[in-house]
């Protein structure tokens, strides 16, 4: 355990985290805005703090949510650029698990934010921003491989695959036989598809269709549970495990999609699995190949700064 | 801080202790729990024993004419959210039989749904019957019901 939390890691690699966590949550709740504003106006008796909230009994004045919410979103994009970030980084970590864990708090939980709060947490408490970020753009030397970027991205990977094993040990703990041989999930789709068309919300056409189809569900409950406990597999040193489980993984919720109209955005973004892989040699193969794109030479001034601020990377020369 | 990161005993202590903070905050505790929450969950939902019959709590217009006329979650909650909307009955359901919810929900909608009126219902359905078919419900109480004024928007 010792050793395997313990790698070091170049800063751009956490920072490229950084970055596409931050950007994701920012336009998360640029999407979501509705919601999270609505939630100012839910009914007081409704209220049932979780979490960090668990204490709730009373709503907060609207005014307070509404300044919140936008103190959220500007917190995150001051996050992802990396200003100020030896506040905004523990900030904005914090606000969004408080903003969204208050969503939350009016009698039902909903699934889709648990991992990414999780994610900004091991981020907005550790050194994402010593690269690719304006706080960086002073450093006259690059920061050099450290634990002290490898550790967060391990506790990312940790948290994630406790996020999937607990699910599928869920699973076969209350479903039992009867969530992998019978009908169990077969009756999920079904319920979940009509709860949403009694409701008047979207439904999955596709999911009412299939569950005409029992014998389709058990080898599906049998590869969700597999999924969800093969997460494990992204513990090992092997490459190709980890990415023949991401992809896995993004199937299953791409599959859950489908039949059932459940949106995961964070995992279906793939931006939850970019902790598994060395995402910031992607990140610079785009800025290499921009800088190609646009012809710009090594010896302006603006290309030391851009080469300051990118890790180093060297600029292609025209 | 750099230091303290070069001591290979020191960074022994520290891996294990965060490895051991995650692994209980984050595995074991849901795990004791067993209970939905956030962040940490042990997902129950997805994994209850769920039959074909189930209750679902909603809320409805009837028009005049004996015509039953879905609402959206907005419509129904303020929120667009359908698990919010559906818990919201479910609780108003417990909490007053559903009337101050149905007052809300009337006083919300338009002009031209006046003289319906609002019912707050729990439904149960066969959900597998429903998609090969048979629609109709195998039971279906009503909590309360009221009357659409139409000065909403």
């Amino acid at each position: 355990m010792s050793n395997w939390m313990w790698r070091s890691a170049p800063a751009t690699r956490l920072a490229a985290l950084r970055v596409l966590v931050g950007a994701y949550t920012v336009v998360f709740l640029l999407a979501r805005s509705a919601s999270f504003w609505q939630t100012a106006d839910l009914p007081a008796w409704q209220t049932e703090g979780v979490g960090v909230l668990w204490f709730l009994d009373t709503p907060w004045s609207p005014d307070v949510v509404h300044l919140l919410f936008l103190a959220t979103i500007a917190l995150g994009a001051a996050f992802t650029v990396g200003i100020g970030f030896r506040f905004t980084g523990p900030a904005f970590a914090l606000v969004f698990l408080v903003m969204s864990t208050y969503r939350l708090s009016f009698g039902h939980v909903i699934h889709t934010e648990h991992l990414v709060a999780l994610h900004l947490l091991a981020l907005g408490f550790s050194q994402s921003a010593d690269a690719w970020s304006f706080d960086s753009r002073r450093r006259r030397a690059e920061p050099i491989d450290h634990v002290r970027y490898g550790i967060p991205i391990r506790a990312m990977i940790l948290v994630t695959v406790i996020t999937y094993v607990l699910a599928g040990v869920a699973k076969v703990r209350h479903g039992g036989m009867d969530w992998l041989v019978g009908d169990v999930l077969r009756n999920q789709v079904a319920y979940d598809n009509l709860r949403k068309e009694l409701l008047g919300s979207p439904h999955s056409p596709i999911g009412g269709w299939t569950v005409r189809f029992a014998w389709i569900f058990p080898p599906a409950a049998v590869l969700t549970t597999v999924v969800e406990i093969g997460a494990l597999a992204t513990l090992t040193s092997s490459k190709r495990a980890r990415w023949v489980w991401a992809v896995a993984a993004w199937g299953f919720h791409l599959v859950v999609l489908a039949l059932m109209a459940i949106s995961f955005p964070y995992p279906l973004s793939f931006v939850a699995y970019a902790c598994l892989f060395d995402v910031e040699r992607g990140a610079e193969r785009l800025i290499q190949a921009a800088r190609r794109r646009t012809g710009r030479t090594s010896d302006s001034k603006s290309d030391k700064l851009s080469a300051a601020t990118s890790g180093g990377i060297p600029p292609i020369k025209g | 801080m750099a230091r303290i990161f070069e001591d290979d005993r020191t960074r022994r202590v520290i891996v294990r202790l965060v490895g051991l903070v995650i692994v209980v905050v984050i595995g074991i505790v849901p795990v004791a729990l067993d209970r939905d929450s956030y962040p940490l969950s042990t997902y129950p939902m997805f994994s209850s024993r769920r039959t074909a019959i189930e209750p679902v709590h909603t809320a409805v217009v009837a028009t005049p004419d004996g015509t039953i006329r879905r609402l959206s979650p907005t419509q129904i909650s303020g929120n667009d959210e359908v698990i919010i909307a559906a818990q919201l009955v479910y609780r108003s359901i417990r909490h007053d039989g559903g009337e101050v919810l149905c007052s809300d929900i009337a006083s919300r909608l338009p002009a031209s749904l006046a003289g319906a009126d609002v019912e707050i219902v729990t439904e149960r359905y066969d959900a597998i019957e429903w998609y090969e078919g048979n629609k109709s419900p195998v039971s279906r109480v009503v909590h309360t019901s009221c009357r659409v004024s139409g000065t909403g928007s």
